[in-house]
């Protein structure tokens, strides 16, 4: 097994006849008794007919210039944030969501459900009674509290 | 070493000293004080002018534009525009009266007197913090803006724009203990007289009901028949402000005994009538049956109700605080 993991990573060169021949002896001693070896070595003989079948192409112009510019370009200088994923920004976000966290939970604990608004006849003569009395505060906003005086005599559908 | 700290005392009080005499000769006033002396000076002034308002009552906003006219005798506050148009408010000879003309009836209360308004204004400013937060010009006069804010949570706040000179709130901007706008009123225009005709304090002839009268705590139990008692709790800051005989509106017979508290500037008024006791012309009272103990507490932006069964009586509590105050406080009736 062990055998055959080192001889299959051999097995491109020696089909380009790039080994020497010391590890050319090594491989063609192996796939003499090795079937699963040998049937590779059939497969990437055929990958390489098969490649030498199509034409050569011309890269198109300006190609190589473009490589060459960008492989001789000086890096850019990174600021502690910008440099990747590195443990400053994983600080930082990691508290963000924290504090998101902390924040969400802790409005929803703080606020109580509203209540639905609403104004019915049977709420009308309390709301009437305490309009009435607070008017007698000296704040009190009574051109106010007269309309809601009527407002809530409205709702009460008075006989 | 103590040389050194007597002399770091001094030196903060003198700072706070001289920043004291700075403001008050640089005629910048002080905002309890402002407040102080337009309570006082409210029932000495005489003008009339027009002013709008806008509540929001059950999610619906209701706007009117009024005529107000106010001397030490008393206040005429008309309603111009629909659709409360005809009614109007009275206060004159220590009664509130409230023409409804759709119903042909005037609701009479009694008026608050000269020395409930100095206390009332001292509690308010026990509970509440105030501060100058601008000028502005309203109808045409200058004013302070003065922002008061509750000492403890939970109470609702107001804006008042005092005028300058004459210390009469020009404008005022109730916002509930929620933080949402309850309603705000803002003269348009104001004209100093110096008189008021009695005639201003006239009203149609109409059929007076007599809503409410202070009882003594006493009275009040005998009048009602069941045992009248004081919540175990009320929020801090509130103090009782008088037990009253509340009678239905539609003049049906129907009564509540009622128990008033306030901080100065927001009130909790605690209704109590016998349980399965609803009004007979099916106008007001709690129709529903409700099971002992449990409160429920319903909302119509203005205030919130708080309606429970306790023992043999039906309580609703009424004011601008939270709901699990309203709950408390009928919860702790016995």
């Amino acid at each position: 097994m062990i055998k055959c993991k080192s001889i299959k990573k051999l097995l491109s060169d020696y089909s380009a006849g790039a080994l020497g021949a010391g590890q050319m002896s090594r491989v063609e001693e192996h796939i003499g008794s090795c079937e699963a070896c040998c049937s590779e070595l059939a497969r990437i003989e055929q990958v390489t007919a098969l490649v030498e079948t199509l034409e050569e192409r011309e890269p198109p112009a300006g190609l190589w210039n473009g490589v060459y510019n960008r492989i001789t370009q000086p890096e850019p200088k990174r600021s502690w944030w910008q440099g990747g994923w590195g443990w400053p920004r994983r600080l930082v976000a990691g508290a963000a969501v924290a504090a998101a966290v902390v924040a969400v939970a802790f409005s929803t604990l703080q606020r109580p459900a509203s209540l639905p608004v609403t104004a019915n006849s049977a709420m009308a003569e309390y709301v009437q009674g305490h309009a009435i009395l607070s008017g007698q505060d000296p704040f009190s906003d009574r051109v106010s509290l007269g309309s809601l005086v009527w407002a809530a005599g409205e709702t009460s559908g008075n006989p | 070493m103590r040389r050194k700290y007597i002399l770091a005392v001094m030196i903060l009080v003198a700072t706070g000293l001289i920043f004291q005499a700075l403001r008050f000769y640089s005629g910048r006033p002080d905002a309890s004080m402002l407040l102080t002396l337009a309570a006082e000076h409210r029932h000495d002034l005489c003008y009339s002018g027009t002013v709008r308002t806008n509540i929001d009552y059950g999610g619906r906003t209701i706007s009117a534009m009024t005529r107000v006219s106010h001397s030490a005798d008393g206040e005429r506050i008309e309603y111009v525009s629909e659709p409360l148009s005809g009614m109007v408010v009275v206060t004159h000879d220590g009664e509130v009266q409230t023409y409804r003309p759709e119903l042909n009836r005037t609701l009479v209360s009694r008026s608050a007197a000269a020395t409930a308004t100095k206390q009332k204004t001292a509690l308010l400013l026990r509970n509440y913090r105030a501060r100058i937060i601008g000028q502005e010009k309203i109808a045409g006069r200058d004013t302070y803006a003065v922002a008061v804010t509750p000492k403890r949570r939970g109470n609702p706040s107001k804006t008042i724009w005092i005028d300058k000179g004459t210390y009469q709130v020009l404008a005022s901007v109730d916002t509930s203990a929620n933080g949402t706008m309850r309603s705000q009123m803002r003269f348009e225009q104001v004209e100093y007289l110096p008189h008021l005709s009695e005639e201003t304090f006239l009203l149609p002839a109409a059929a007076r009901v007599e809503i409410e009268a202070p009882r003594s705590l006493e009275t009040l139990r005998r009048e009602m028949g069941f045992a009248v008692t004081q919540p175990d709790y009320i929020p801090e800051g509130y103090e009782l402000d008088g037990y009253r005989l509340y009678n239905c509106e539609c003049d049906c017979g129907h009564r509540s005994a009622l128990i008033r508290y306030s901080d100065g500037l927001n009130g909790i008024s605690i209704f109590m009538q016998p349980k399965d006791d609803p009004c007979g012309s099916g106008h007001c009272g709690i129709h529903e049956q409700k099971s002992e103990g449990s409160c429920e507490v319903s909302d119509c932006r203005q205030v919130k109700l708080g309606a429970a069964r306790v023992g043999d009586k039906t309580v609703v509590v009424v004011a601008d605080l939270p709901k699990e105050e309203i709950e408390r406080i009928a919860n702790s009736i016995k």
